[in-house]
């Protein structure tokens, strides 16, 4: 390959991608060259700006047909545009989030690296979204997560973000080697890393040992992957992590790399397992693996909501809720309906909404009271009537009730459930446990509407929490009064 | 199976490496387990040369036995550590893991003891880094670029976590 | 053609894998937790470089996955010891089974 061929690549397609990655840089040498008493949130204002701009040249190039770049390494398709929409638009909110986020035990020194380690996590997020190349793939989820680590433990002199940070480097260590575990499989059993390639061969596998070596191969990924989506049996470390990092990192650990652990999921798991190695009525590996998926999406909801209900802490209740919400969307993924994508997509697009909202009152309640208590958020309807309202619709959409985005985002999964070969059982755990929900959902409701407040001051709401809530509240109540805006949407991409 | 000299060096590589990952794990003192592991290290090393891959086995002694080991070495050194360190839960825990591990490795041994396809001649060990580099530079640019990010966020992250804020220290005296 | 069969590499990273999985799972000092996950993913290079030889279709490509992946060890090491460092500095003690202050 030589420069010609190289520089006949359509690389306009990765612009997105490239104005992440010059903003980053952009950032970081700012950060070294402003004098060191200038206040660091312009840094923020600017890694805004650049997601924006980005944003909108993925809204100019969404016309723009399927184009690959060197052997798929890079591949700009119609999957790739609507998710890395979904991560940009997050995480424009979490920078809002975190330029409101009041700097404290150990980060004050650290703002500036707190704002570039955000857009280079969504930088491997984005490169998750697009990349047909197991490397690629890989070394995006790696951006991502060794970005997280350092964001989970940036509050250094705070002994639970210490922490929070080592078992997140720890089970995410053991995670990565057993997806590369796997993976090392696969390429041994087709000799490339080109995902199609890999499919294509896949499907022509007949021996019996190596359709075996393969099935393991397939479960180790996806044990390892799960660790990003906090799904079972790799959940664990979620509550932990998500009560001891700071409130806007637990906002982009909950929905940006959960999103985009969804998102390498699908990449691979579909694309690579769909046709591999066929019985002789055709189906592939992904089938035959179809009971242990769907004990994994029953456990991860079960353990969600019943762990749940026990909770005192609002962060670590919301790392069970995520959970929870991660089992839902597995039971998109178990039933592999025709209507897969869109529904995972739109309850991704739904969950994004609602959790960031969530988090940024969340953040708000926690940093006015100094702990993160669910009790804080007694009286908070006396304290800010707005507020409570919003998380009010907040919580019912996360909740699931008709009228906003949760409840269509539920019943997208739940009718995909009964497509094909119905799954009774799954449909059922998922009602009973949504029902579940709604017991501590309403518990916070009744803290907030029913006790009365401990601590009376009136909460001062920063410019950036109002746009999160604004956005937030207002998409969660469209896309659950007219969902076939988001619907129009995907099916007009190309 | 013929004895060739191939065979034994596999053979002699092979044990250096398991007995230093079993040292690893029934040692007492930290820094001996960490030197015990370096022993496996570069007996991997040794094994890359014998698949014909000599920059994989030059960036392995660099690296692992290198770089990786020497930063174990000083993290156990910067921390107190007990000296000893022993399980840290219950026997049973143990040998239930103990058994779970055991019966993964099972159900992967079954997958690949006979794991042999057709040995056809390559050309790795010509010019081996000659590949590489073509390979990294063309076809794998944007991984590489990437990777280059990567190491970049490490080296920041690593030096604002691990760095000592004197300032604030004698401020809080 | 070689004497040694490609299963024979693959049942040393296997084994490798193993030690590194129970030694990961089981040790208490957060440094040797560390290293046994760089001893698994040093299995994982091992099967990565035999497949690039005795593969299905041999390829210089696992040799290639096989660097990336050290390259990714090696940060995520820095980034594993500099917050162990961290951590070490509020709470004086490097056993994992210590750091726990988040339990209800």
């Amino acid at each position: 390959m030589d420069l010609e061929t190289l520089k006949s690549f359509e690389w306009s397609v990765m612009t997105p991608e490239f104005i992440i990655l010059g903003v980053a840089a952009l950032l970081t040498l700012l950060d070294l060259f402003l004098p060191k008493k200038m206040d660091r949130r312009i840094l923020g204002w600017i890694g805004i700006v650049g997601i924006l701009a980005a944003i909108l040249s993925v809204a100019s190039l969404l016309n723009v047909e399927s184009t690959s770049i060197l052997d798929d390494s890079f591949t700009f398709d119609a999957f790739g545009k609507s998710f890395k929409l979904i991560l940009l638009v997050g995480s424009a909110l979490v920078m809002f989030l975190a330029i409101s986020y009041d700097a404290k035990e150990g980060m004050e020194d650290y703002r500036g690296e707190f704002y570039y380690l955000f857009l280079s996590a969504l930088l491997g997020a984005m490169i998750m979204t697009s990349s047909g190349d197991l490397i690629t793939l890989f070394i995006g989820l790696e951006l991502l997560t060794v970005s997280s680590y350092i964001l989970a433990g940036i509050r250094k002199h705070n002994l639970q973000s210490n922490e929070s940070a080592m078992k997140y480097v720890i089970n995410g260590g053991i995670s990565t080697a057993i997806t590369l575990f796997g993976m090392s499989y696969v390429y041994g059993l087709t000799g490339t890393t080109n995902l199609f390639e890999i499919a294509n061969k896949l499907a022509a596998v007949t021996n019996g040992q190596q359709a075996y070596l393969l099935g393991l191969a397939f479960l180790m990924i996806f044990v390892g992957l799960s660790f990003k989506l906090a799904a079972a049996p790799f959940h664990m470390w979620a509550p932990d992590v998500y009560q001891g990092a700071p409130t806007p990192v637990t906002a982009f650990l909950s929905v940006i790399s959960k999103s985009a652990g969804f998102v390498i999921v699908i990449r691979i798991l579909i694309s690579v397992f769909y046709n591999a190695a066929p019985t002789d009525n055709g189906e592939g590996i992904l089938f035959k693996m179809h009971d242990y998926l769907a004990v994994i999406a029953a456990v991860t909801m079960i353990i969600g909501n019943v762990v749940a209900l026990k909770q005192t802490n609002i962060k670590r209740l919301f790392a069970y809720s995520s959970i929870a919400h991660a089992g839902y969307i597995l039971v998109a993924l178990t039933t592999m309906s025709s209507n897969l994508l869109y529904s995972i997509w739109f309850y991704l697009l739904a969950y994004m909404l609602m959790n960031l909202g969530a988090f940024a009152v969340i953040q708000v309640v926690t940093e006015q009271a100094g702990s993160s208590k669910i009790s804080d958020f007694a009286g908070l309807a006396r304290r800010s009537p707005i507020l409570a309202v919003l998380m009010g619709i907040l919580l019912v959409s996360l909740a699931g009730f008709p009228g906003t985005a949760g409840f269509i985002g539920k019943l997208n999964i739940f009718v995909g459930a009964f497509y094909g070969t119905p799954h009774y059982v799954l449909a059922a755990i998922m009602i009973a446990t949504t029902v579940i929900s709604y017991f501590y959902y309403f518990g916070i409701m009744t803290q907030m509407f029913f006790r009365p407040a401990s601590d009376e001051r009136k909460l001062n709401i920063p410019f950036g929490i109002v746009v999160v809530l604004l956005v937030a509240v207002v998409g969660s109540i469209l896309f659950g009064i007219m969902p076939n805006i988001a619907l129009d949407f995907l099916n007009n991409l190309h | 199976m013929i004895f060739t000299g191939e065979f034994l060096a596999f053979m002699g590589l092979a044990l250096v490496a398991i007995i230093g990952g079993v040292l690893l794990l029934n040692l007492n003192k930290v820094i001996h387990m960490v030197v015990a592991l370096i022993f496996t290290f570069v007996a991997i090393a040794g094994i890359y040369v014998l698949l014909s891959a000599e920059f994989v086995a030059a960036v392995q002694i660099l690296i692992y036995s290198g770089a990786i080991t020497i930063i174990m070495l000083f993290g156990i050194m910067l921390t107190k550590h007990d000296d000893e360190s022993e399980a840290k839960s219950g026997k049973w825990r143990k040998l239930f893991l103990f058994l779970g591990i055991l019966g993964f490795a099972f159900a992967v041994y079954i997958g690949i003891y006979n794991f042999n396809v057709e040995q056809v001649p390559t050309k790795l060990h010509e010019n081996n880094t000659l590949q590489i580099g073509e390979a990294l530079y063309s076809k794998y640019i944007i991984p590489f670029e990437l990777t280059s990010v990567l190491l970049l966020v490490a080296l920041v992250g690593s030096i604002i976590l691990a760095k000592n804020d004197k300032k604030k220290e004698a401020d809080k005296e | 053609m070689s004497s040694i069969p490609a299963s024979a590499f693959l049942a040393l990273a296997l084994i490798l894998f193993c030690i590194g999985l129970y030694g990961a799972l089981t040790k208490k000092n957060t440094v040797i937790v560390l290293i046994s996950i760089e001893l698994m993913l040093n299995a994982v290079n091992i099967n990565l470089v035999t497949f690039s030889k005795y593969g299905v279709a041999p390829s210089i490509t696992g040799q290639i996955f096989a660097l990336f992946a050290i390259s990714v060890a090696a940060a995520e090491a820095a980034v594993g010891l500099a917050i162990l460092i961290a951590l070490y500095r509020n709470k004086k003690t490097v056993n994992i089974d210590e750091v726990d202050t988040m339990k209800n």
